[in-house]
């Protein structure tokens, strides 16, 4: 036991001279330099989407989206949504925002639909929404707020996807 | 003791794949993520009003008032757009829906003869006569009106043959509205 205890100081001694040697010496009055090095990885990136964004539309009309969506930024630094991309799904299309009709003016039935995210409209417009949402601070949140209209139905509907949301997510340089 | 590791690994894999389902989708990597929008959706309410009466008052002299285009009307109070598919009028025992005309026509025809003629469009112009049938050019069949709240205007006009003795709200047709969602 003493035998390894003794092997290993003396290791410990030759690695110091080692270090030692990397040292700058001088042998004047003057000037010594020593470089400040940093060794380090890469930031974690992690951030959270809500999983679905739901949209009621009652028999009257109505119209009802969730108030607790939002986006979570779990990373280590500052990140940026720099574009919202919203696809229709299930033969369902994008529509232009309806500031006069609300879509009331479509054919009953009709799979149309159009979405607001941050009071942007996302047809056609990728970055309004986006920059809407900004940049969100290191371990922050951000609260996403969206709103729909839809065509009215002639039959129920029960939780159907209608379209997808790509929020393109990058560092904020 | 495998009988239990055997239950435990099962609800291992279950609760794991609960969790699966409805994890929030994170990146860890700059890129895209995805959200999907869900629809629930109840059926339209379908809710439509045609005027209860269309009244018609026929004077001494043979000239015939109606309801104006303000009064008679559609009222769409669906959350959609609703149309008329179709209009009929059915005429009530005894009277007679015969071929619009004019008042002088109206008073060749004998006193109590129990004849009408009615027209029904959205203006004058294009008022068709019911006893031919009415089509799309009256501009009441297959138009749009929008939903809460949205109007369609009746314009009607009719003649009757004159009366022996005074009439009070008597029903001599049934104007049939066939409305479907547009």
């Amino acid at each position: 036991m003493k035998k390894v205890i003794s092997i290993i100081m003396a290791m410990a001694m030759v690695l110091g001279m080692g270090a030692m040697a990397f040292a700058t010496d001088i042998s004047a009055p003057g000037d010594a330099t020593s470089l400040l090095k940093l060794t380090g990885e890469a930031a974690t990136f992690s951030v959270t989407v809500p999983t679905n964004l739901p949209i009621t539309l009652a028999a009257d009309g109505t119209i009802t989206v969730s108030n607790t969506a939002s986006i979570v930024n779990n990373s280590n630094g500052a990140v940026e949504v720099t574009a919202v991309t919203v696809t229709g799904q299930n033969s369902w299309t994008q529509h232009a925002w309806d500031g006069t009709n609300a879509l009331n003016d479509q054919s009953v039935g009709a799979k149309i639909f159009a979405l607001k995210v941050q009071a942007a409209d996302t047809n056609a417009d990728t970055a309004s929404s986006a920059a809407a949402i900004g940049s969100i601070a290191a371990n922050d949140s951000v609260a996403l707020t969206y709103d729909a209209q839809i065509a009215p139905q002639k039959t129920a509907i029960a939780e159907t996807s209608i379209a997808n949301v790509v929020f393109t997510i990058g560092w904020d340089d | 003791m495998k009988k239990v590791l055997s239950i435990f690994l099962a609800l291992a894999m279950v609760l794991g794949m609960s969790a699966m389902a409805f994890a929030a989708p994170s990146i860890s990597a700059e890129g895209d993520a995805n959200s999907e929008v869900k629809l629930t959706a109840e059926a339209a309410t379908f809710s439509v009003t045609v005027p209860t009466n269309l009244p018609v008052a026929v004077a001494a002299d043979g000239s015939v008032t109606c309801a104006d285009a303000a009064t008679a009307k559609i009222v769409n109070a669906s959350s959609g757009q609703v149309k008329v598919t179709a209009i009929a009028v059915n005429d009530t025992a005894p009277y007679t829906k015969v071929a619009f005309s004019d008042v002088a026509t109206f008073k060749g025809y004998q006193a109590d003869s129990h004849k009408y003629a009615l027209k029904l469009g959205t203006n004058s112009t294009v008022a068709e006569d019911a006893s031919v049938g009415l089509t799309a050019a009256s501009g009441l069949i297959g138009v749009a009106i929008n939903g809460n709240n949205g109007e369609l205007p009746i314009f009607y006009d009719a003649l009757s043959s004159a009366f022996k003795t005074a009439q009070s709200n008597v029903k001599i047709a049934d104007v049939v509205f066939t409305v479907a969602w547009f």
